[in-house]
């Protein structure tokens, strides 16, 4: 647990100081702020379409920031050899990709929260009040993150980072388009056909679970028992991809 | 060998909560009805530059959507509600896209009892396609004759329907003849006719006009 601290604080370090963390913040700004002008292309009102498009702002930006951090901080230090000055000291494997998703999720959680802070301003000073539905609708970008971030560490684990970054978006991609996987599993005509997509639909993770922009922006009843549902598949979802990564870590020869 | 055997376990558990927490929401998500995500983008070609030229791709999965939407609609309460507007959109972002305009003129007119919605999107779809489909303005001339009450603009697109490549063009001819007489102007039924059967190559073409010439010319 010690060990896993320590990796998880220098790794939260070392993320604070990368470059590309604070571009990507200032485009997440801008465009938080440049939300306000769409509402005038809509013929719905102002704070929804702020709403709409803030939070879909967080939801790519935090997508951006889990692949170029999550990718580059283990990616590199497994390319740059610079892992075994970590590895040969008594850090177990699994510390080290716990410390590292620890870390890489602290860091992420901070920006979020900036972001989170910005948008919600931009909100208030438009005349919107903040209610629990764009808290959950956050909340769960955030979790949906944490997957994301888990499974660029997943993809670093055993590629290079420039394929691991194309993977994690390959990734986020087929999450987002899982329902169709599910659609086409049951209007397929072959049994076997069927299986294998419903596989696919298992193995994919499905995350549209965790975008409820649309409800909070209507400000229809999100249903009992999705927030906490779908925070859990998170958990569980991250956890496998962290398993995986241990295992798949822990047989690397290094 | 058996932190392996624990890693792998310990998956195949996680796996399985996955799945198990996945059918679960799966299942609360299914009873509540779903807003469309895709309302709020605004009805307008100002909207093009954001999909920074994957405008095509964009509406070809909203046309996916739609499909599903009508499908899901269709089985539930029938409230088509955003298909007027998904439509809209779909031929904004992607003006050549014939089944979006077949949607909208066969089915909006009827099943949203909104023919000025399905009369805009046809006349955006004359302006793109109508020398390819004919039809575009043949599903504008029933949309005309059907809910405008309006035989003499039915038979003008009927015409122009004749004049694309690929179109019965004697099957829309004799049909805009007749409009044209119902609208009280038999000379531009006959001259259309007239035009078709010296256009015509076929015989039996030739002879069905020459049949409804003569009917129209007696009536």
């Amino acid at each position: 647990m010690k060990v896993l601290s320590i990796v998880a604080s220098n790794t939260f370090k070392e993320t604070i100081r990368n470059k590309v963390l604070y571009n990507i913040l200032l485009v997440a700004g801008v465009v938080l702020l440049l939300s306000i002008s769409f509402g005038d292309l809509s013929v719905f009102s102002r704070i929804q379409v702020m709403t709409d498009f803030g939070l879909a702002t967080m939801s790519l930006t935090g997508l951006l920031l889990a692949v170029f951090i999550g990718v580059g901080m283990l990616g590199v230090e497994i390319s740059t050899k610079t892992v075994y000055g970590v590895i040969t000291r008594p850090v177990g494997r699994a510390s080290f990709i716990l410390g590292k998703f620890t870390g890489l999720f602290l860091t992420l959680l901070l920006n979020f929260l900036l972001i989170a802070a910005v948008f919600m301003i931009a909100i208030q000073t438009m005349g919107g009040s903040i209610n629990a539905g764009i808290v959950s609708a956050v909340f769960l970008i955030l979790v949906e993150m944490a997957v994301i971030v888990s499974a660029a560490i997943f993809f670093s684990t055993f590629t290079t980072p420039t394929l691991a970054a194309i993977f994690t978006l390959a990734f986020y991609a087929a999450g987002h388009l899982n329902n169709l996987v599910s659609l086409s599993a049951q209007q397929s005509m072959g049994a076997f056909h069927s299986f294998v997509l419903r596989m696919v639909h298992y193995i994919l993770p499905n995350l549209d679970h965790f975008n409820i922009r649309t409800m909070v922006v209507y400000g229809m009843p999100v249903p009992e028992g999705h927030i906490f549902f779908t925070f859990l598949y998170g958990v569980f979802y991250t956890a496998l991809l962290l398993i995986l990564s241990v295992w798949l870590f822990g047989r690397k020869d290094l | 060998m058996k932190k392996t055997i624990c890693l792998i376990t310990a998956a195949l558990i996680v796996f399985s909560a996955t799945v198990k927490t996945q059918n679960h929401l799966t299942k609360i998500n299914g009873s509540e009805p779903k807003p469309e995500s895709m309302a709020f983008l605004p009805g307008s070609e100002r909207v093009k530059p954001f999909f920074l030229g994957f405008h095509d791709t964009f509406a070809h999965y909203l046309w996916i959507r739609t499909v599903l939407y009508f499908g899901a609609q269709h089985q539930t309460d029938r409230d088509y509600a955003w298909l007027i507007q998904k439509l809209d959109i779909i031929t904004r972002l992607h003006p050549h896209f014939f089944p979006a305009y077949e949607f909208a003129g066969l089915l909006v007119p009827e099943v949203c009892n909104n023919p000025d919605a399905a009369r805009v999107i046809m006349e955006r779809g004359m302006i793109h396609l109508s020398q390819e489909r004919w039809q575009i303005p043949f599903y504008l001339g029933m949309l005309y004759f059907r809910y405008y009450d309006d035989p003499d603009r039915a038979a003008e697109y009927f015409t122009i329907a004749t004049q694309v490549p690929g179109a019965p063009s004697e099957k829309l001819g004799t049909l805009a003849a007749s409009f044209y007489q119902r609208s009280g102007r038999k000379e531009t039924g006959v001259a259309l006719l007239y035009f078709l059967y010296e256009t015509a190559d076929s015989p039996e073409v030739k002879r069905h006009i020459e049949e409804r010439l003569v009917t129209l010319l007696e009536e």
